[in-house]
Parts: C-alpha cells; structure tokens; sequence
C-alpha cells in the first residue's frame, strides 16, 4: 500500500511534531549537559520540567490556533474535529499541573534522571494520537506506544525491588491485554477485511439492516469481545483489575498519578471513539459487556477498599470504583452518555489532582537526608492539628468523590444517574445508588482518622512548596464553588459533546 | 462585570489559601495577591462572554433540532 502525505495533514500535524522535535532537541541537550566534566554533570530534573511547562504553553497556543474543521489524515489513520481540539487542550492544561506537582519530588524521591520528562512529553504525544486514532491498527500502534512508556515509568527506580516487580507485573499483564486487542483486531480483520472506522460503521449499518444481532457472523463478535475485554484491562475496570493494585504500590506516587489521571481519561475516549461511533450498531452486545463490568467495579471496587490500610491501595480501589460509575455513562450512551461521561471525568480530573497534590506534599520529615511518603491512612492522625488547612481541604476532596451535595462530586454523579434513567436502566442506578452510598463510609472513614482518632506518634511533615499549594488550592475551590455557576461548564461539555 | 469580580474573587482566594496550605502569613508577597486577582478578574470576564455564547449556540442548536424536516 503506498501512503500518500499531503502538506494539509502536516498542518494538521503540527502540534504532534512538534513534540516529537521537542523530544530530540531536549534529548540531546540532556545528555550533552548531564555527562559534561565542564559543568560538573548537572542534574538537570528541575531544568527539565520548565522546560515541559515551556513546551506544553506553545503547544497549547498552537492548538487553540488551529482551525475549527473536520478532517481526517494520513490516509485516514487519525482524525481532526473541534471537540478534539478542546480535549487535547485540557489534557495539556492537566499535564502542566501535573509537572508542577511532580517538580519538586523529583528531588525528594531521589528521582534524578531528566529522562522522567522526556517519557512523560512521549506519553502526551502518544495520548494525542490514541485520542485522534481513527483506524484499528493506529489504535494498537499509538496505545503500545503508551504502555511502552508506561512500563519504563513503572520501573523508573530500577533499585528498588518493589518498583522493579511492579514494573514486571504490569509489563507482563499489560502485553497480555494487547494479545487481546491484536487478537480481536485480527478477528474483525479476517472476517471482513475492514479496519478503518468509516468503513465498519457503513459496513455494520448496511448489514443490521438485513440481518439480526443473532445472524452476525461469531468471530465478529468474538473480535468484539476481545477488544472490549482489552480497554477492560487497560481500564483495570474488575473483574480484570488485579494488577493495578499490586502496580499502584509498588510506584511511585508521582508516577501513579500519571496512571490514574491520563491512562483512564485516555482509554475511554478511545473506547467511545470506536464503541460510539463504528461500533454502534452493535450497541446491545458491548452494552452488555460494560454493564457487567460496571456492575463488577462498583461492587469489588467499593467492599475490597473497606480491607485496605496503605492509602495506594485505597487509591487503586477508590478508582476501580470510579470506572464502575463512568461505564455506566458510557452504557447509556444512546442517550446524554457521552456528555454526562466528559462531566464525570472533568471533575475526576480535578479531584485527583487535588488528591495527589495533598498525598505528595505529605512527606514523613525525619532529618533533611531522610524522609519518605506516608503509606498507612493510619498515618494521617495528626494532621487536623499540624496542618488543619491540609486536612481541610482532604475533607472538601474526600466529600466531593463520594458525592456529598453540594461539592462538584455529587453533580457528577447526579448526572450520571439522571442519564441511566432516561436509558431505563432501572435497577443499575438503584444498585449504584447503594453503591455510592456504602463507598462514602470508607472516605468518610479517613475523615474520622484526620479529625477524631487519637494520634499515638507524632510525626512532622515537611512543608509544602508553592506549585503543590497552588494546585491544591485552585483544585479544592473549584470543586467547592463549582455549584455557584455550573452553566460553564456544563454548556461548554454539551457543545464539546453534542454539537461538535 | 459580575463574572470579572467573581474571576478576582477566586484568584485573590486561590493566592490566600495557597499561602495557608504553605503556613505562611495570607498576606506574603502581596504582589501576586494582585496578580491572581488581576488574572482571575481577566479569565472570569473572558468566561463569562463565551458563557453567553455558549448558551447562544446551544439555544440555535436545540431550535434547529425542533424544526420539522431538519
């Protein structure tokens, strides 16, 4: 097959190549600077995450400028539309936070190699292609270029024995997955001939209107399964969601962010890329699949979080639950699913970065050489009295994810519900209802901790630096006056969703 | 102009409470107070003219889908 590029899909390409420019240009200084006698071999971390904040500014504005149109290219591999372009531009808003959280531990966690930023402007390059994907084959080939940077920031502490199997573990489940996306891929493949997403959705619209769901060939259907089964992993939505503990532990925090917010967000605008759009004509076989998996990770997400002590472990469940609430967004999707699941993940968004800001400013301080993260929620005892600010805005994020009116949490929630119900999904959103209502025990159990336990060692937390506070602060007022004027928002997400 | 007071508003809050979460005086550097709340008033006032044009296209929108035929 020859591939013909046009100038106009360069254009288009614009921002993606200049990441990928950015990576050499930052590459080669790093490495000329960093084994340099004459400067006497800096560390150049901090120097690195400026200059990611530069690069994400110029990205943005290059973004924003580009044309509202839609079009697709390099022989329709990718695509290009308006909600694209906002969606791109919150993920850079999000990576610009997130470098700002990260900055300084960079230092505290001994995680002195420059190469840290060079993988995460990787991952945001490839989280741009898997979001603009528009063919099966550019969806395995921009989601391995993901995992593959994932697995490196997994083990990116190669002396410690817990990173290096967490590492192990998460490499080794995560190519089992993509067995099965390339399995289900090669499937569709072989019974039609077809990968690219215009053709599938013509060619499953043309032939539901001859035949029924029952007379579709099985190896379709098999593809689909085993592509679903694959974000599901991916998703760590239960019951395939055994790794991502055993990973989120075994991480470092400031990488598990990196899993938590831009991993999920990532995979399911892919999966309503491809389920929502050229799949939809097949909409009761992956409800049905997603429906089960949401049931799943509510349930598991919600009762093994009770068991926990080690806060990573709790975050793990704690967004195992999470997914379970966004999949049912994404199985009502005939309806207001896709606006209601933009809405969810906004605020998810925002909360985690609330969370993690206030997890990683939370460092045990012993002596200026040693201190290390705090690991138990037991842990946080005594921070209502050495830091109440600290502890307070806990509780707002804490409130907000367990959905207490009137914090952002609960709208997002709210209209999750709102959306099954207008899919007639009845006993789902009884059942969620529950759900939600039994996980706010174990949130407001850690508030219990913060503000009633008594705290039988006292332990001294190093001060938290200005870009964490920042980020905190910005995090938990919106989510606490979110209710003053949520028109903006929620009219921005119907036209990134609806019109665009 | 409500959308500019509340945008300084929040700048001015976001400042206070990150000089809260650092357990340094509120007022430290009383310069960036000023620039958050400029900021702030500069984002709400931007926000606040594309609020209204959001829910211009929303309303054109949803009066396109009511037309018969369309």
């Amino acid at each position: 097959m020859v591939i013909i590029i046009n100038i106009s899909d360069i254009y288009i390409f614009i921002p993606e190549l200049y990441l990928t420019l950015t990576v050499f240009i930052l590459l080669i200084y790093g490495i000329f600077y960093s084994t340099n006698k004459y400067y006497g071999y800096p560390i150049l971390s901090k120097n690195f995450g400026y200059l990611v904040v530069i690069t994400f500014t110029y990205i943005l504005f290059l973004i924003i400028n580009t044309p509202d149109f839609l079009s697709t290219y390099f022989p329709s591999f990718f695509f290009f539309n308006n909600s694209l372009k906002w969606i791109k531009t919150i993920f850079l808003l999000v990576g610009i936070c997130y470098v700002f959280l990260v900055i300084s531990n960079i230092s505290l966690e001994k995680l002195n190699v420059f190469e840290f930023f060079l993988l995460f402007i990787l991952s945001i390059l490839s989280i741009f292609l898997i979001i603009s994907t528009f063919d099966l084959l550019s969806i395995y080939i921009s989601l391995e270029m993901l995992n593959l940077i994932f697995y490196v920031l997994a083990t990116i502490r190669r002396t410690s024995e817990f990173s290096t199997e967490a590492g192990l573990k998460y490499f080794i489940l995560g190519v089992f997955s993509t067995g099965l996306l390339l399995f289900g891929i090669a499937l569709i493949y072989g019974c039609i001939g077809i990968t690219n997403f215009i053709d599938l959705s013509l060619f499953f619209q043309s032939i539901m209107k001859e035949k029924s769901i029952l007379e579709i060939p099985t190896d379709l259907l098999l593809g689909l399964v085993f592509i679903s089964t694959a974000f599901f992993f991916k998703l760590s939505a239960a019951p395939f969601h055994m790794w991502s503990p055993d990973v989120y532990e075994g991480t470092l925090t400031s990488i598990i962010t990196l899993f938590i917010i831009f991993t999920k967000i990532t995979i399911f605008f892919l999966f309503i890329n491809l389920f929502g759009t050229s799949l939809f004509e097949l909409f009761n076989v992956w409800q049905k699949l997603t429906l089960i998996c949401a049931f799943f990770s509510l349930f598991l997400g919600t009762f093994i979080a009770f068991a926990q002590t080690k806060f990573k472990r709790f975050l793990a469940y704690s967004s195992i639950n999470h997914v379970g609430f966004i999949m049912i967004a994404v199985s009502s999707i005939n309806y207001n699913g896709f606006y209601s699941l933009i809405f969810y993940m906004m605020i998810y968004i925002l909360i985690n970065l609330g969370i993690f800001a206030s997890l990683l400013s939370l460092r045990n301080f012993r002596n200026y050489k040693f201190n290390h993260q705090i690991r138990y929620i037991s842990e946080f005892t005594i921070l209502s009295k050495t830091h109440p600010i600290i502890a307070f805005s806990i509780l707002i994020i804490l409130f907000s994810i367990s959905g207490i009116p009137p914090i952002a949490g609960f709208f997002t929630k709210l209209i999750v519900f709102l959306t099954c119900l207008k899919s007639s999904l009845y006993s789902l959103v009884i059942f969620a209802i529950t759900i939600s209502c039994l996980a706010t025990f174990y949130y407001i159990r850690i508030i219990k901790i913060i503000y009633f336990d008594n705290c039988n060692v006292w332990l001294i937390y190093v001060p938290m630096d200005k870009s964490k506070a920042f980020v905190l602060s910005f995090s938990v007022l919106l989510l606490t006056f979110f209710c003053l004027n949520p028109n903006l928002i929620i009219n921005s997400i119907y036209i990134i969703s609806t019109i665009n | 102009m409500v959308s500019a007071w509340s945008g300084a508003l929040f700048g001015l809050a976001v400042q206070l409470m990150s000089n809260a979460l650092q357990k340094l005086p509120l007022m430290r550097r009383p310069w960036e107070h000023v620039l958050f709340a400029a900021g702030g008033a500069f984002v709400g006032h931007k926000l606040g003219d594309l609020e209204v044009e959001l829910t211009q296209r929303i309303e054109a929108h949803r009066a396109n889908q009511k037309r018969p035929g369309s």
